[in-house]
């Protein structure tokens, strides 16, 4: 027993090549980096950091935000230089908030995003942002209810990716888009804002992303379509005409939805159907409305819709004209038919858009969302 | 034909201030007793045997029998023929009785000494059930157990172990329940235990019988008549020491280590509820300070980022190392744990002031250790203390996977995890696995494993023929 224990002990030891033990409160915990690229093409890393210090008196620690800033050549470079400069080593373990500013993501981060993929020490489920202005402006932000952005994004994305205009994506999601199909990820755009209240930081729209390089940008609109189309939706509103008061809205509030989506290949063309089923009801009204009478009901369901199918077709034909294929209809095709001979799949595709509204009576909720 | 006579004896007794010989005139012959009275009844012989003796004085003597026959009350009363026995006998609370005339010595059991009452047992408490404990005399002991069992099956044989002190020892078990390769192995060890100079106690059997080189008790023992009888019943051999109170049982497998009386006697799923809380408690108590470790020092990613922030400010002012912190703490805590059993019990309560003071309190405002460590063997001591038999071995297998997981983080402690496991798995009691039936081939009846079902279907004995391979 004491010979195997020992024998144990010492392979392990050899395996291992020591002992790699870190205390927690010898280390800063990155919280958020932010990547961009300045005129010179220097790689520039910012970090939000947690930083435990001793307290005085009573107290036996203190939390404190810190940030830091390096540039380097590479990214490597610049996290080497980065961990330099502080007394405490900076721990990525637990970064669970990556951003990447506008500049670099319009330039390209093929340079930079493999190191991602290769470093095995954060966890792969980093949501990804690509941030607008200078990263100096969200590093700096004081947002009233998270002292910390990294945590403040990252929850974030944890408690609000139901709603529909916001979209979500992890380091682990975008590391297999950038390499299936059409090459094609999404990512949130986000800003730090002044409002009369405060400061804030929101989500903008989302970023496209084609071979590494951000080509175009989603708005909020466009990312709720986005979502409907994709069946990701699971809290959103749809607004229409009033049929009884001119002039006037009436808002539904989505309780369910259900995308199908389903190809007819014909040789040289293809269809692509998605069937959309969603449950709304009527959740604000401006001016009259009698909601009793089927027929007023039955046109707000019509105009539902159409502007779901509207706003839909819209959003495929403007990247289908710029050749980007954002809903992967090339892979989806692959996928359910690998013997398909299409050239220029994206090019030869009709969206056909099946929306089938059902207008609920009450408010009554799914779930406890 | 007598071997010897009371002056061969006399010798044999010198320096002794508890040792009476009483002369008396029985008929025309001169009578002597020979007896201690620190171990005698001295009221039973005055009654019993020197009334009758005086009182008998009508007709001559013609032999012995007619003694035993018409004159002594007391029972029994046996010739002896060996002084060796005789002293024996002596030593062991019987009177001798020499007839000068006729040339015999008579013996009878006169045995009458202080012991403990019937008491309730303190380290086997129960809410509901037999609340009956056994003492230190070995006849109370065994007679609590015979009750139980109205039949010639139940066996009781008996062995005197110690050249000096001839400890009566008795082991007991139920004839054609108790495989018949465990009557041999129990037995086989209980000759072989050489106490020549040490008085024998039921530690020298358990000894003999454990398995070497563990922490882990292969063999068990109770003071509680009941659970003695229920483990005879299920085929388990007993062994009684006089003048220890507790009874060896053997085999004794791990599972029992989570077995109480009142899951028997309480509502099944209270005692159900109750067991499935001891198995967690060992998990924790074995497995927790080592996974505890390895997260806080390797793997920061799968503690939840708020709860790792709040942990590393309460470590901040901490000068130690994790590893250095949880072994001081794991020690205080053994510390006043040994000291809470060694102390009087009058001054318990201050000692547990004191401790949860400086455990509680203390330790973190003097930066000695971190309030979540505190929690972490805090919570593992208490959940040691659900399976009292099993705490020696939950000591050294935590502090065991501590060093492992400070080594390698989690890979270290899964090495740990499947050590521990291997070694259990290892161990045998009375040559059957100790994790029987867990993890056996053999075909088994036992059916009380982790939570027990209706006593009807868990009643029986729980070895089979596939055992007696």
């Amino acid at each position: 027993m004491k010979k195997l224990l020992l024998t144990l002990l010492i392979v392990a030891l050899f395996l291992s090549n020591g002992c790699a033990y870190r205390d927690m409160n010898r280390l800063k915990f990155v919280t958020m980096s932010i990547f961009d690229r300045n005129e010179l093409g220097e790689i520039e890393l910012y970090h939000e950091l947690f930083s435990s210090t001793r307290g005085q008196g009573q107290d036996l620690g203190v939390a404190k935000r810190v940030t830091g800033y390096a540039r380097g050549e590479t990214i490597g470079d610049a996290y080497y230089i980065g961990q330099s400069n502080t007394s405490l080593p900076a721990a990525y373990d637990v970064n669970k908030t990556v951003v990447f500013t506008e500049n670099i993501a319009k330039h390209g981060l093929i340079d930079i995003i493999g190191a991602f993929g290769r470093n095995q020490k954060p966890t792969l489920k980093q949501y990804l942002f690509i941030s607008e202005g200078q990263p100096t402006e969200l590093l700096g932000a004081k947002v009233q209810d998270e002292e910390y952005i990294g945590i403040y994004l990252e929850q974030m994305m944890i408690f609000q990716e139901h709603q529909a205009r916001v979209i979500s994506i992890l380091l682990n999601d975008y590391l297999n888009d950038r390499l299936r199909g059409s090459r094609v990820a999404i990512v949130p755009t986000v800003r730090r804002v002044v409002y009369k209240t405060g400061e804030d930081v929101e989500i903008s729209g989302a970023a496209v992303l084609v071979n590494d390089k951000m080509v175009e940008k989603l708005t909020l609109n466009e990312v709720a379509t986005y979502k409907f189309l994709t069946g990701e939706i699971k809290l959103g509103d749809i607004t229409v005409d009033n049929p009884q008061d001119k002039g006037k809205l009436v808002s539904l509030l989505v309780l369910k939805n259900k995308t199908k989506d389903d190809f007819e290949y014909h040789g040289e063309s293809l269809i692509y159907t998605i069937e959309i089923n969603t449950v709304c009801s009527i959740e604000s009204v401006q001016g009259k409305i009698d909601v009793t009478d089927d027929k007023v009901v039955d046109q707000i369901k019509k105009q539902a819709e159409e502007d779901i199918k509207k706003r839909g077709i819209e959003l495929f034909e403007k990247y289908q004209e710029q050749g980007i294929d954002l809903f992967n209809v090339e892979l989806q095709l692959e996928r359910k038919d690998p013997n398909a001979e299409l050239q220029d799949v994206l090019k030869n595709t009709t969206l056909n858009l099946d929306v089938t509204v059902k207008i609920d009576g009450s408010q009554t909720t799914s779930n406890s969302r | 034909m007598e071997n010897f006579t009371l002056s061969d004896i006399k010798p044999k007794l010198e320096n002794m201030i508890d040792v009476r010989y009483r002369e008396i005139k029985f008929g025309k012959e001169l009578v002597t007793l020979v007896f201690i009275d620190s171990l005698c009844d001295v009221k039973l012989i005055s009654e019993n045997i020197i009334a009758p003796l005086i009182q008998y004085d009508e007709k001559p003597i013609k032999d012995i029998n007619t003694v035993k026959q018409e004159v002594l009350l007391t029972c029994p009363a046996n010739e002896v023929d060996n002084m060796d026995k005789a002293l024996n006998q002596v030593f062991s609370g019987d009177i001798l009785i020499f007839f000068h005339g006729l040339d015999k010595v008579l013996s009878s059991d006169v045995k009458g000494y202080p012991k403990r009452a019937i008491d309730i047992p303190i380290t086997e408490t129960v809410v509901k059930g037999p609340r009956e404990g056994i003492n230190e005399n070995l006849k109370d002991n065994v007679s609590a157990i015979r009750r139980r069992f109205k039949t010639a099956d139940l066996k009781i044989e008996e062995f005197k172990l110690g050249v000096r002190s001839q400890t009566a020892v008795n082991m007991i078990y139920l004839d054609g329940v108790a495989p018949k390769k465990l009557i041999n192995y129990v037995r086989d060890k209980i000759n072989i235990i050489n106490t020549s100079d040490y008085i024998a106690y039921a530690n020298d059997l358990e000894e003999a019988m454990k398995a070497k080189g563990t922490p882990f008790d292969t063999i068990t023992y109770s003071e509680k008549p009941d659970i003695l009888s229920q483990k005879i019943s299920e085929g388990r051999v007993i062994v009684l020491f006089d003048g220890d109170g507790f009874g060896v049982i053997a085999p004794h497998f791990f599972i029992e280590n989570f077995q109480t009386t009142d899951d028997y006697t309480m509502n099944k799923f209270m005692s159900n509820t109750a067991r499935i809380l001891r198995w967690l408690s060992f998990l924790i108590a074995t497995l927790v300070p080592g996974l505890y470790l390895a997260l806080v020092t390797h793997h920061f990613r799968l503690i939840p980022s708020v709860l790792l922030f709040k942990m590393t400010v309460f470590r901040a002012g901490v000068p130690m190392p994790t590893v250095v912190e949880l072994l001081i703490m794991i020690l205080f805590f053994q510390i006043i744990r040994e000291a809470g059993v060694r102390l009087p019990q009058p001054i318990g309560p201050t000692l547990s002031i004191v401790g949860a003071l400086i455990l509680g309190d203390a330790a973190v405002n003097s930066g000695l250790s971190s309030q979540v460590t505190v929690v972490i063997v805090g919570l593992t001591s208490i959940c040691s203390y659900l399976s009292p038999k099993l705490y020696v071995a939950i000591f050294f297998w935590n502090t065991t996977m501590v060093v492992f997981a400070a080594l390698l983080g989690l890979p270290g402690y899964y090495m740990g995890f499947i050590l521990l496991v291997s070694h259990v798995s290892n161990l045998t009691s009375c040559d059957y696995p100790y994790f029987y039936p867990l993890g056996t081939v053999n075909t088994f009846k036992y059916k009380d494993i982790v939570t027990r079902g209706n006593l009807s279907d868990i009643s029986e004995d729980i070895f089979v023929k596939d055992d007696e391979q």
